[in-house]
């Protein structure tokens, strides 16, 4: 009798550990396939900016400078995308969005710039591909957000110690202005 | 940042094709019942289970194959052209990515002045959003992607598959039930002729009896299965969600204060798929709209929470 009463109790606590544990692989498997999509996505936008960058240079021949930064700024952006790296990548696309806002405010000091055609495009392209990018951060950083919260708790912190679910990285910078999620209260 | 654990939409997914399957299984082992016990004192129980099984196969081939574009045909919505400079598709788009979608759902409009949205489909890559003529016109940008990620909430977390799956299973009673009508009609007219004849009438009666039985059993079912599609609690959560997703709760609030402003009646309303809207659409009759105004303030038995509500839990996020 009592034989049967241990082997249910371990049989329960296996179960409870077993569904642990797939909890871990979904929600990490939900921030993977999350970062996958903004490397997608920041991927669509680095292939449009070399284009962008010929576009602006037959305009303003005497800034290279700028463009110099841009192209450059991509190139980092690219280095830690393909290393998986969330810190350098998210570091790499802050310093892309400074530079490019110095890009897009040659505009205002050659006219011709502003009035090309092809220039609007891509400055609209690049718009929808940033709101959409923004969008996929903020999945990234709610699902991350959701995991790293999951494993410190008990006892998925046991289980997450003993078979290495590491907390993964956020893809913000420090200080950054990030769009806050609304406190919810549910009953 | 502050998201509830019980507010992931992703924990709803499970428990609603939990219950999507429960509903099923009931509902045939219920179908399979009723058509043995009129095929049995109609001559032939075989032959009962027969046709409810032929009708329960057809319906959940339906179900699972048009059963989306159904409800869509019977709202009268028609797809909105794929264009991505239509600022709706814009929304819709930036809204699912932010639901981690690996497909934005369609975009269906319904030609109507009143403001009102559903979301149906089986799964996420396969769903629709549908909104009204009015809710595009008279509502904000913000207030728009509020109302849209309501409804991208209900995908999200697979609402809309135990909807879509009982507004078909509503169907089907109300046919099977009318089928039923039908058979016991006549077997009570032969009855009554050979009773002049005077012979027994036990057949005819104990086939009134199963009649009131299957009254008796559907009446609750019908309860149950509309309440398993439209628990009130889904419509709070879809607010909560949706307020997460755009972060902007305020927006979706001023969107429902407008919606529950609005008296524009609603033409296409169909009564069987109403349960499917953010807001429970007036109708054509102004006696009833004004009844139903009256209700929503405080009522055990409506459909949806009253909006009043809904707006006071948005703006204290």
């Amino acid at each position: 009798m009592e034989y049967i009463i241990i082997i249910a109790f371990i049989a329960v606590v296996i179960l409870l550990f077993a569904g642990k544990y797939n909890r871990l692989v979904t929600l990490r498997n939900r921030g993977k396939n999350a970062w996958s999509q903004i490397d997608v996505r920041l991927q669509q936008r680095n292939d449009l900016i070399p284009n962008l960058v010929n576009t602006v240079k037959g305009y303003a021949k005497h800034e290279s400078q700028t463009l110099e930064r841009v192209i450059q700024a991509r190139n980092q952006l690219m280095a830690a995308q393909s290393e998986d790296n969330v810190k350098e990548a998210a570091k790499a696309e802050n310093h892309l969005q400074s530079t490019l806002k110095s890009l897009f405010a040659l505009r205002e000091s050659y006219p011709d710039l502003k009035a090309n055609t092809n220039f609007l495009d891509l400055q609209e392209k690049l718009k929808g591909m940033e709101d959409k990018l923004a969008s996929v951060r903020q999945y990234y950083s709610d699902s991350v957000t959701r995991y790293n919260t999951e494993i410190e708790k008990f006892p998925a912190n046991l289980i997450a110690s003993m078979f290495g679910f590491k907390p993964m990285e956020l893809f913000e910078v420090e200080n950054e202005e990030v769009r806050k999620a609304p406190k919810v209260e549910f009953d | 940042m502050d998201i509830n654990q019980k507010l992931d939409m992703f924990d709803a997914v499970d428990s609603n094709k939990r219950k999507t399957w429960l509903l099923l299984f009931i509902f045939s082992a219920f179908v399979f019942m009723v058509g043995y016990a009129a095929g049995y004192l109609l001559g032939s129980g075989t032959f009962g289970l027969m046709i409810a099984g032929t009708i329960l196969a057809v319906q959940l081939v339906i179900l699972f194959t048009k059963g989306d574009e159904l409800i869509l045909r019977m709202n009268n919505a028609r797809e909105l052209p794929r264009d991505d400079t239509n600022y709706i598709y814009n929304l819709v788009e930036s809204v699912s990515l932010a639901a981690g979608m690996s497909k934005p759902p369609k975009v269906y409009i319904i030609e109507d002045d009143s403001l009102n949205a559903f979301a149906t489909g089986r799964k996420p890559e396969k769903s629709a959003i549908a909104l009204t003529r009015g809710i595009i016109n008279k509502l904000d940008r913000e207030e728009l992607e509020g109302v849209i990620a309501h409804e991208i909430s209900h995908v999200v977390n697979y609402d809309i598959l135990i909807s879509t799956t009982a507004i078909m299973l509503v169907g089907i009673v109300s046919l099977l039930a009318g089928f039923l009508r039908r058979q016991l009609f006549w077997s009570s007219m032969r009855g009554g002729r050979r009773q002049s004849r005077g012979r027994g009438n036990n057949n005819s009666q104990a086939i009134i009896m199963l009649g009131s039985i299957v009254v008796i059993i559907l009446a609750p079912l019908f309860a149950q299965i509309l309440n398993f599609a439209i628990s009130r609690k889904r419509e709070y959560l879809a607010d909560a969600n949706g307020a997460i997703l755009t972060r902007n709760p305020r927006a979706l609030a001023g969107a429902l204060r407008k919606i529950s402003g609005d008296t524009e009646v609603f033409r296409s309303a169909n009564e069987a798929t109403e349960n499917l809207y953010i807001a429970k659409p007036l109708k054509k009759d102004s006696e009833i709209s004004r009844k139903q105004r009256r209700n929503q303030q405080s009522s055990l038995f409506s459909t949806h929470p009253p909006i009043t509500d809904r707006i006071k839990r948005l703006e204290s996020m």
